[in-house]
């Protein structure tokens, strides 16, 4: 009953069947409907969409083991893939014509036909013509340029010859190692890319040599407690670190012994959060009530009313517990009033419930502020200002390194002379400490490997190595993405940064606020959201609103929705948006809206017998 | 056409068979109640006490449900309700934590905990005080938080880490929520730790009446110290009584009021257990039409039992039974849950199976054949009992959405519709057996043949139309939410690739490279592209943007199901290429 061979219909087979059709014909022409025939033929169309599944399907795979990077790389993106597409297109076409002239039983079939057309070129427009990209930006600041995805480049700025120069790099699926030139026309040094990995762990080792600050490597050890971490002097990031409850630093001068004006016990402090800062104010045994106090950096001041031992609440006032006495406190409160920038609050502060609002019948305080009573025994940071300080000073004959170092346990401070490998015990919680190794001139060496395609670590990010010559130098360097580095080659001085490509927005963005609201009672994002300002002054437009998830703002074509947020200790708080502007969407549109009424005219129009397997 | 297909079997035998059947069922049905368990007029007061847990707020007895899942990964544990073992932990936290009720079955675990372990489960005592394994959870915590990637070791101990750790939270009373802030709702609710403590009524005592603070605390020690005398005691079920009318009073004094309606409708949905009523019927229908099938010989003509015409339509009143109460526990969950539940695995299955009985329904009016709901009620007692039977793995659980999903108006047009096609090709696939068998085992029936591949035909048209309309709409709703129409993520990916598999089958069928046979053979197959975009993205990939449905396990069930279908099919084929030779002169089919 099958009316052709079981074997796809070669070339020459359609020939021979079109010679008989029409044999006057000539040859080119003849080859020209062959192919034509060939192209609508179904029997390519079952091949085609087999073979889709199977490529779509091993991409998905690709993704699930490498990374979403590594199967757009290799699978999507790639010139093979879009020539299958570029088949399917044809075919769909072809098939559609070679039923001409239509009749009202072919309507179906033809709509759905041309709507995966439109929905093929659609595509094409978005991956010629999209822009793709993010906008990072934190909170009161404001942004104007597009990081492209997907585009990374190579800045390069040498200091002697004030130039700079832009190159664009390949993206790779997997970590690669090789010597790839980079740069085509004459430059007045060579650059070669030594190593690519699209996401590197960085690790950094601290090494001794000729020149630089001194470091120390201290071990800390108690039963909760058990590290080594290297302190190095003066340095903005390693040369104050906070460990447990104590600060560690490496100065340059020593504590300076500040008689305690009070050596009463310590009765806490009271700590103020406010959005962008926190404010401790400690609380001397003797102090006088009602006592004012200025909230530094903030339009506030504070008045603290009452401090209560035993609270109780009696009617509806807050009242000492007259049966209970002495120490300790049941219940530690404090009455204050928050004044300042048109704002008056009271608030009520229990030190065992410090999850409790505040304020009394009223929505979280207009300040922003959240307002807690540490207790002595609370193991806060400022619960006793205790502090390790290491100080390099002058060699002696007892002390031939020179380094000493302060304990400082409230308002006491011991010293003592570091020597290595000694334990020294601190005082506090049983913490002792141990100087494991000590360099008198030590630098930061980034030491980077390449981790799986699927890594989401924070502490993971595209790098590559790159090998710069120039006069007969040769330097070869780790750029990390979007950190810059220096090398000294020969006379001069080059900066290298390794990076996203940037466009103009063409209008610019201020971040006025970001908040992210919780499921009640968990630490669920339920939804977060962005008040923003866009400027566009070739324009003349200022628009003000809000994005959240599912509510983009658009403008001039762009969309800009909030995809993700950032919020780390002692930063401002950072929205992430992604932007784009895709002229392929309409067009993807109307073709999905052609293909889904195609399918059901044909529900309705194409009298199919499965059974018979023809249309009757 | 009836007659011929008559057995000559005696009327009143054909009955009293009949009969006895239905009665089996009946008492099949009575025996397995969903009320079997032991439940104590104490257990029942404090099931429908309101309390605030993950961000939602639900009677004591979903909290207690989704707790005894969460530590011992059962729905049950000593044959007893959830309330009640829950309560138990709350009223006696050192004698329960000291119980093995956290089960360890990953190997290299059993050795760590070796002698302590009792039944292949730890007591949470055990599990949180052991340093060996602490140190190491604690270490995968840190890894975690830092969203390294983690091992199969780290991501089992932080799981049992997880059961123990649920546990410590409501022994030591921190979860669930009793008691709402009346000045922010936004607020955690205040656990029971609260009032067991005396700070914790003073603090409480800044937002309620002092009067009515102290009442219901010492409801409280006095419910506690009662559930640990006797849990079922008369003394109990008065403590109980009085805490929930003094807890209530509380939140009354605020004037705090829940919406009771939605509370009522969650301790329904709980009692009801609507699902496993469903598949109950469902199976019942197909066994009854199974034995009636005995006394015809024609598989899809109208009448089962020519002569008792009068009980020819048991099976479907079962039928529309199952579906009317599937249907009604799917309406009770859109009320608890506030949104198309549609979500999670569970969700998923429990909509697509209502949606293959959906299907049947409307191809049932239109060709009034009765094997099509019967087919369609097997899919969906397969699917239902799935659903029931594995609630560790597609936990079963109403929980809140995460940020991309709270668009009820994309995710329920979207996700609906993809959904719904999932539930047109399972019918093809119940269908596509159909055909199959019937080729196979009756190769003489052309006309059953034809109406059968008539049905099938239209259910992969339906499934079609869905799911290109669906995932269309999954790239309207990507664009809308994510900026961008298709990204190739995993998820839509398969979708389209499960599209292109019936199309591919369709297409091969209009080449004339399939025949009616292989067709049937095609879609069966297909439904394989189905279930990797449903079950598979999740569950073998698990990569991708769709990550909020997200779980593990269960793949060499499925893998073992899968393959167990494709050899019976297999089978079939081999039997109808035999019986083709054998008989070698019966029109219809075209070689596959």
């Amino acid at each position: 009953m099958i009316r052709q061979s079981e074997h796809f219909p070669t070339e020459s087979a359609c020939l021979l069947q079109n010679a008989e059709a029409a044999p006057r014909q000539r040859l080119p022409r003849r080859a020209a409907y062959a192919v034509f025939k060939f192209f609508a033929s179904v029997k390519l169309a079952v091949i085609v969409l087999l073979t889709l599944m199977v490529v779509l399907a091993a991409g998905t795979f690709v993704e699930s083991y490498h990374g979403t990077d590594a199967a757009r790389i290799l699978i999507y993106q790639s010139p093979w893939f879009a020539l299958v597409l570029v088949i399917l297109g044809m075919n769909l076409a072809a098939a559609a014509l070679d039923r001409l002239p239509w009749q009202k039983k072919h309507s179906g079939f033809v709509i759905t036909h041309l709507g995966i057309i439109l929905i093929l070129v659609g595509s094409l427009m978005t991956q010629r013509m999209m822009i793709d990209g993010q906008m990072v930006i934190a909170e009161g600041e404001t942004a104007s340029k597009i990081a492209l995805a997907g585009a990374p480049l190579l800045y390069l700025f040498s200091e002697d010859l004030n130039r700079d120069w832009l190159f664009e790099l390949k993206k790779e699926p997997f970590a690669w190692h090789g010597r790839r030139q980079i740069g085509k026309e004459p430059l007045p040094f060579s650059l070669h890319l030594i190593a690519d990995y699209p996401k590197a762990r960085m690790t950094e080792e601290i090494e001794a040599c000729a020149d630089g600050p001194a470091a120390i490597q201290v071990s800390l050890h108690n039963s909760f407690v058990n590290e080594k971490r290297w302190l190095i002097e003066n340095d903005p990031a390693l040369g104050e670190i906070q460990v447990g409850p104590a600060k560690l630093k490496f100065a340059g001068e020593l504590l300076k012994d500040t008689p305690a004006a009070a050596p009463a016990p310590d009765t806490g402090y009271l700590e103020f959060q406010f959005e962008k800062s926190r404010i401790n104010i400690p609380l001397a045994a003797n102090l006088k009530l009602p006592a004012k106090f200025t909230l530094n950096g903030t339009p506030y001041q504070a008045t603290l009313e009452r401090l209560l031992k035993h609270a109780v609440v009696q009617g509806a006032q807050l009242m000492e517990d007259k049966a209970s006495a002495g120490d300790p406190p049941k219940n530690p409160a404090a009455e204050l009033t928050l004044e300042g920038d048109g704002l008056r609050e009271r608030h009520t502060v229990f030190a065992k419930f410090p999850d409790f609002p505040t304020l009394h019948g009223m929505k979280p305080s207009a300040a922003g502020v959240r307002i807690f009573y540490r207790l002595p025994d609370s193991s806060g940071p400022m619960a006793k200002s205790h502090e390790l300080r290491f100080v390099r000073q002058a060699p002696s004959e007892e002390n031939p390194s020179g380094l000493v170092y302060q304990i400082k346990t409230g308002e006491q401070i011991k010293n003592g002379n570091v020597r290595l490998s000694e334990e020294v015990s601190t005082g506090w919680m049983n913490l002792t400490f141990r100087a494991d190794r000590f360099y008198p001139h030590a630098k930061i060496k980034k030491n980077f490997t390449p981790e799986p395609g699927l890594s989401t670590s924070e502490n993971v990010f595209p790098a590559i190595k790159v090998e710069l010559e120039k006069d007969g130098e040769r330097r070869e360097v780790w750029l990390r993405e979007a950190a810059r580095e220096k090398i000294k080659l020969g006379a001069g001085e080059f900066h290298l940064v390794y990076g996203q490509k940037q466009i103009p927005a063409g209008f610019r963005l201020e971040l006025k606020d970001f908040r992210i609201e919780n499921y009640p009672g968990t630490n669920n994002p339920a939804s977060f959201e962005s008040d923003v300002k866009l400027k566009d002054d070739a324009h003349g437009v200022v628009k003000e609103t809000t994005i959240s998830m599912n509510k983009p703002l658009a403008y001039r074509g762009f969309h800009i929705y909030q995809s993700g947020y950032s919020l780390q200790e002692g930063q401002p708080e950072t929205s992430i948006f992604s932007v784009g502007r895709d002229p392929g969407v309409p067009v993807k549109y109307l073709g999905a809206i052609i293909v889904v009424g195609g399918i059901i005219t044909m529900f309705y129009t194409r009298r199919f017998s499965l059974h018979s397997g023809k249309l009757p | 056409m009836k007659k011929s297909y008559q057995k000559p079997v005696a009327r009143n035998q054909r009955a009293v068979l009949f009969i006895s059947l239905f009665l089996v069922t009946g008492y099949w049905f009575l025996v397995s109640s969903p009320f079997s368990y032991a439940s104590s007029k104490t257990s029942d007061i404090l099931a429908a006490i309101p309390v605030q847990h993950e961000g939602r707020v639900k009677p004591f007895e979903s909290f207690a449900r989704e707790s005894v899942l969460a530590v011992t990964g059962k729905e049950t544990y000593d044959g007893r309700s959830a309330t009640e073992v829950v309560w138990r932990w709350i009223a006696e936290p050192s004698v329960s934590s000291g119980r093995p009720m956290i089960p360890v079955a990953y190997k290299p675990f059993q050795r760590e905990f070796s002698l302590s372990l009792i039944g292949g489960r730890a007591s949470p005592e055990i599990v949180l005080n052991l340093p060996a394994f602490m140190d190491k959870a604690q270490a995968a915590f840190d890894r975690q938080s830092k969203k390294e990637m983690l091992s199969m070791e780290e991501k089992k101990r932080l799981e049992i880490y997880h059961h123990a750790f649920v546990f410590r939270e409501i022994a030591s009373g921190s979860v669930p929520g009793f008691i709402p802030n009346p000045e922010d709702p936004r607020i955690a609710w205040m656990p029971s730790q609260g009032m067991a403590a005396e700070e914790g009524e003073k603090a409480l005592a800044q937002y309620f009446p002092v009067e009515k603070v102290t009442a219901a605390a010492r409801s409280y020690s006095g419910l506690i110290q009662e559930l640990r005398k006797n849990f079922d005691s008369e003394a109990s079920q008065r403590a109980a009584e009085s805490f929930r009318t003094h807890l209530s009073g509380l939140l009354d004094s605020r004037g705090i009021s829940l919406d009771q309606k939605v509370l009522t409708t969650e301790r329904m949905y709980n009692r009801l257990h609507p699902f496993a009523w469903a598949w109950k019927f469902y199976l019942a229908s197909v066994l009854l039409g199974l034995a009636m099938l005995l006394f015809t010989k024609d598989f899809a003509r109208a009448s089962f039992i020519p002569g008792i015409r009068r009980l020819d339509f048991t099976p479907l009143l079962f039928f529309f039974a199952g579906f009317a109460i599937h249907f009604y526990g799917f309406y009770l969950r859109c009320v608890v849950a506030g949104r198309p539940p549609v979500t999670n695995m569970y969700e998923s299955i429990i909509w697509v199976s209502w949606a293959v009985v959906l299907f049947s329904v409307i191809l049932f009016a239109v060709y009034r054949a009765r094997l099509i709901p019967m087919t369609s009620a097997a899919v969906a007692t397969l699917a239902l009992l799935i659903a029931e039977s594995f609630p560790v793995v597609l936990a079963p659980t109403i929980a809140p959405l995460v940020p991309v999903l709270r668009s009820n108006l994309w995710l329920s047009v979207h996700v609906l519709t993809i959904t719904l096609s999932y539930g047109a090709f399972a019918l093809a696939w119940g269908l596509g057996h159909g055909v199959v068998f019937s080729f196979a085992f009756q190769p003489e029936k052309e006309e059953t043949h034809r109406a059968l591949s008539q049905y099938l035909y239209r259910a992969l048209q339906i499934g079609v139309i869905l799911l290109a309309a669906g995932t269309v709409l999954g790239g309207v709703w990507a664009n809308y939410s994510w900026g961008r129409f298709w990204g190739w993520d995993p998820k839509e990916t398969w979708a389209l690739i499960a599209l292109l598999g019936y199309l591919a089958v369709l297409h091969g069928r209009f080449a004339g490279w399939l025949s009616v046979f292989g067709t049937a053979v095609g879609s069966v197959v297909a439904f394989l592209g189905v279930l990797m975009a449903w079950y598979g993205v999740n569950f073998v990939l698990a990569q991708g943007l769709h990550s909020y449905g997200f779980g593990g396990g269960g793949l060499p069930y499925v893998a073992a199901a899968v393959l167990a279908d494709l050899a019976v099919l297999g089978g079939a084929v081999v039997v109808y290429r035999s019986r083709k030779h054998e008989v070698g002169n019966f029109s219809s089919p075209k070689i596959i």
